[in-house]
């Protein structure tokens, strides 16, 4: 059950890194990627813990919130796991946790030591990651420990339900089922846009289905059909976007899409304010149709509420790339950064997108540098990203603005991929030195052979 | 990088690859080639020559390894890590380079000891090419103590600069040409067609310097050379260095297009002669023994074992690598690039050295002339080791690696994003060693310091290298120096909003410009590792 709360950890734990006021001590928080050993350590699953089992959790920054069905007992009896150097009133104790009732709870005897006793057995690879914190936070955490409420703010996370529609799309996912993945996706966005990381899930599916003018026309048409549909405007607006990438053939047609883009998108505020693909996709479309002020704008509402979502910083990069190299690159540090911490933490990377970036950090600085002149880097819509002179230019020639054909993602060739890892590079070297090596072999031995022969 | 780059740069590096591999045996043979060239010329020949050499490589492992360029042998390494995209010099040596940090990690200091070790193993080569082409054993002797002797070699063999392959593939691929010329055996073309693509595609002016030597080679055939077999392997070296010369010509086009390879247009073009005689490091006594250069060109006019059109080939090889690095050369990096033309010119020099001596009359005599063009080599060991503040940062980088606590930290150093915004300062050099402190080497995020300055973040510990780099700022030549330590305001900001907390700190005496004009005129300038907190807040110690 925790594991399909994984991308929601990750961005809980990585928004505390980087929300550290100025003023600041250190605290203990909750790194991504223990998912799976908190909930065995917990008795996720068919475990029963004197005679209680669990039901469903909470992780918050600083610690979790265990809750527990027990026998006899029709209240929810809640266990909250503090980091050892919790000073409040404990009810057992292990080397990295302190284990409390929450208030109102009275916990039955012995749970709390069977907790214990399962969280010793699995701590010893559990860390807590010790970061800068808000003044006073080397006091107990929250002393008087108040519970998450029962649903999360932004919209019980913790249904079981949902969890687990949640991790079958992740699986669908992984085994590039999009198609399906994104039915299931759109089902749980429908029953609750604000869990974590669906929309994101939505639009992770949706894009590679490249959708093409008659998709596009079906996700709009549905979405006009329903005008108080939220989700099929942001599908709309989304599958627009894409299509726009990938299979608009004509200046025209990008523009058109772009401009329908921003149109379903536009519908769907303020409601999905809170997502920040709405921003990234609006105004990754203003950018393209020339519109920098307004990319400018959106791309920072987009960084501000997606501040741990690398790609807001990847998108302002491509947005700002030309008028601000500078910060362009910085942008780009930042989601190498936030990929690399994904990546420690477990998560998985692509690394053809970082091998990319990289490539054009590298081409931006020797821009910077003057060894080069700026081209089109920003794939997909390499070559379509308008200029600035054009950008500014006046609208009857904007369509003249966006060339043709859109070029599809410049994936590094497998090659590249390969070529680029010194381990693998140094195996075939070898390889090829032991290949020529037995060719040399080879041909002494067959030349000495012919030498020995008697003529 | 766009598909069609892409492809051309994984072919270049696919086509490193192989002749990576074969270079393992191809390698093996020339110093096999050239045991046995050294040792034909007899024992008393061949002891000195051993000396000689003995001596070459207990200096290059005494030498302090030094960074040959002004930083870019950061980016150097850092390129190679990846290998693609390629750097615009190509893909030979940054592929070997590559290979290597499969077995080491990512660290320039794997460079320079790659180097050393190469740059030794040339010595041998070098010698015995040099009594094949002149035909005189002696010439062996003096050319193994001409390499093992002069500075400006031991400098660049212990230092990162990406022709010391180079240089190796080529002695080796030509020993084993000439080993082909000699016996007629196709096998030693083999090998040494394989050595010599590698060679070529180690630099943008080694095609024409390989192309050029090979032909020097060829001129001192005795034998009336294979054709049908040299054109065979010709062709296969014109294809395995054409995505090469490829990359050379979109790079020229690229810097050009960028206004960065002014030393190509016709007007500067017309100029080359000047600047090769002011620029020339053979020239330059500060750089180069000039009884070498004129050894060299005594060997134009002094009959000798050979015939004269060998020493005239080489040195026309030699003028081919002076003239071509004199299109986009710079003070600062003069006493690398000219290496191979003065490893030519070396060549040529020890056979007529071996010709004069072999016309004294006493034995006890015969070395003096190498000794004396050895004796002009004095004036460049105070050059070539001159104390730089290059070097300094380099201590402090090493330091500073040692000095800093495992677990997660962000570095803070002096970035391109943090240089002045004068026009002349995009010149400034702000490469510095981040694989040092990235992962996998250690947990570190390594960060300029605008960003920072304007939105500090105190997530994990944070440190504040300030480095030379604090202090430099490109200017044009004969420019006076600004006054002061000139410091970088950068850097100065972090001093003002920030409490930094000195972990290593050091008064450096400022060595000022010595390669490149860069710093003020302040006597000493401070550097140091700091432990950076907030201004209003207790700085906690690591």
């Amino acid at each position: 059950m925790l594991s399909g709360l994984k991308a929601r950890l990750v961005i809980a734990a990585l928004g505390l890194l980087g929300s550290a006021p100025a003023l600041a001590q250190q605290q203990l928080v909750i790194p991504p990627g223990q998912e799976r050993l908190l909930g065995a350590m917990v008795g996720q699953g068919d475990v029963e813990l004197a005679g209680c089992r669990m039901r469903r959790a909470a992780v918050q920054k600083g610690y979790v919130v265990v809750e527990y069905g027990c026998p006899g007992s029709d209240a929810a009896v809640r266990l909250v796991l503090y980091p050892p150097t919790y000073t409040g009133e404990v009810a057992a104790r292990t080397e990295k946790f302190a284990l409390a009732a929450a208030p109102g709870t009275t916990l039955p005897a012995g749970l709390a030591d069977a907790v214990a006793e399962r969280i010793k057995k699995g701590e010893r690879r559990w860390y807590w990651l010790e970061v800068q914190g808000e003044i006073g936070a080397n006091a107990p955490i929250e002393p008087t420990a108040p519970l998450p409420p029962e649903k999360a703010p932004d919209g019980a996370e913790l249904d079981p339900e949902l969890v687990a529609l949640f991790e079958r799309g992740l699986k669908l996912y992984s085994e590039k089922r999009h198609g399906e993945a994104l039915a299931l996706f759109l089902d749980l966005a429908a029953k609750n846009p604000r869990f974590g990381g669906t929309l994101g899930m939505v639009v992770a599916n949706l894009a590679p289905t490249h959708p093409d003018a008659e998709g596009v026309a079906a996700y709009t048409d549905k979405a006009d059909a329903a005008p108080d549909d939220l989700l099929a405007q942001f599908v709309a607006g989304v599958a627009a976007h894409y299509s726009a990438h990938y299979t608009a053939r004509t200046p025209e047609q990008k523009r058109a899409l772009y401009e329908t883009s921003i149109r379903y998108l536009e519908r769907t505020r303020p409601a999905f304010d809170f997502e920040p693909r709405t921003f990234i996709y609006l105004g990754v479309s203003h950018y393209r149709l020339g519109h920098q002020e307004q990319a400018e704008a959106l791309i920072e509402q987009a960084v501000t509420i997606g501040d741990q979502d690398p790609d807001a910083y990847y998108c302002r990069a491509e947005i700002m790339h030309r008028t601000n190299t500078q910060r362009a690159l910085s942008d780009l540090d930042k989601y190498l950064e936030m990929t690399e911490k994904f990546r420690a933490a477990g998560g998985w990377v692509a690394d053809t997108k970082v091998a990319r970036v990289k490539a054009m950090q590298a081409h931006l600085r020797r821009v910077e540098a003057g060894e080069e002149k700026l081209v089109d880097i920003f794939d997909p819509l390499a070559s379509d990203t308008p200029t600035g002179e054009q950008a500014l230019g006046a609208q009857p020639e904007a369509a003249a603005a966006i060339a043709e054909p859109p070029p599809l993602p410049a994936q590094p060739l497998p090659v590249e991929v390969l070529v680029r890892s010194p381990e693998r590079y140094g195996q075939l070297v070898l390889l090829a030195a032991l290949g020529f090596g037995l060719i040399l072999g080879t041909g002494a031995w067959l030349w000495r052979r012919r030498g020995a022969r008697p003529s | 990088m766009s598909a069609a780059s892409g492809a051309l740069e994984a072919t270049e590096a696919l086509i490193a690859l192989v002749l990576l591999g074969i270079s393992v045996w191809a390698a093996a043979f020339a110093l096999r080639r050239s045991a046995s060239v050294l040792t034909d010329a007899g024992t008393s020949a061949l002891r000195l020559t051993l000396l000689a050499l003995g001596v070459g490589v207990a200096l290059r492992l005494l030498a302090p390894p030094l960074l040959a360029t002004i930083f870019i042998g950061y980016k150097q390494t850092a390129q190679a890590a990846t290998l693609l995209p390629i750097s615009h010099y190509g893909v030979g040596s940054q592929a070997l380079y590559h290979a290597l940090f499969a077995l080491f990690p990512v660290d320039h200091r794997v460079l320079i000891a790659a180097n050393t070790c190469l740059g030794i193993l040339t010595m041998p080569l070098a010698a015995a090419l040099a009594a094949r082409l002149h035909r005189d054993p002696r010439a062996a002797t003096v050319m193994a103590w001409l390499v093992a002797l002069t500075p400006l070699f031991i400098r660049n063999d212990t230092s990162e600069a990406n022709n010391v392959p180079a240089l190796f593939w080529l002695f080796g691929g030509l020993l084993l040409l000439e080993q082909h010329l000699a016996t007629r055996r196709p096998f030693p073309l083999l090998l040494a067609t394989p050595l010599l693509a590698l060679a070529a595609i180690a630099r943008p002016e080694m095609p024409l310097v390989v192309v050029a030597t090979a032909l020097a080679v060829l001129v001192s055939a005795r034998a009336r050379p294979r054709w049908p077999l040299l054109s065979v392997a010709a062709c296969l070296f014109a294809a395995a260095i054409t995505p090469h010369v490829l990359h050379i010509v979109g790079a020229i086009t690229t810097l050009r297009s960028a206004d960065s390879l002014p030393g190509i247009e016709s007007a500067e073009l017309a100029r080359l002669p000047k600047r090769l005689l002011t620029l020339a490091t053979p020239l330059k006594l500060s750089l180069f023994p000039l009884g070498v250069t004129a050894a060299a060109a005594l060997a134009l006019v002094l009959p000798g074992a050979a015939p004269r059109r060998v020493a005239w080939a080489l040195a026309l090889a030699a003028v081919i690598a002076l003239a071509i690095t004199a299109l986009d050369l710079d003070h600062a990096n003069m006493a690398r690039v000219h290496v191979p033309a003065a490893l030519l010119l070396t060549l040529i020099a020890a056979g007529a050295l071996a010709t004069v001596a072999g016309h004294i009359p006493r034995p006890a005599l015969r070395g003096l002339p190498l000794a004396l063009v050895l004796a002009t080599a004095l004036p460049s060991v105070a050059t070539l080791w001159a104390p730089t503040n290059e070097a300094a940062e380099e201590r402090l980088i090493q330091a500073a690696e040692a000095a800093l606590p495992d677990g997660e930290f962000l570095l803070l150093r002096p970035g391109s994003e943090d240089g002045r915004k004068r026009p002349q300062s995009r010149f400034t050099h702000y490469h510095f060693p981040d694989y040092l402190f990235l992962p996998p080497a250690r947990d570190a995020m390594v960060r300029p310091l605008s960003g920072f300055i304007q939105a500090p973040d105190f997530f994990v510990p944070t440190w504040f290298f300030r480095g030379m780099r604090c202090y430099a700022d490109f200017r044009p030549r004969g420019e006076p120096p600004p006054p002061g330590s000139d410091e970088l305001p950068a850097c100065r900001a972090m001093a003002e909003r920030f409490h930094l907390d000195p972990v290593i700190e050091w008064e450096l005496p400022n060595a000022g410009d010595v390669w490149i004009d860069y710093y003020g005129d302040a006597p000493t300038l401070t550097v140091g590792l700091y432990r950076v907190s907030p201004l209003d807040s207790p700085a906690e110690r690591p």
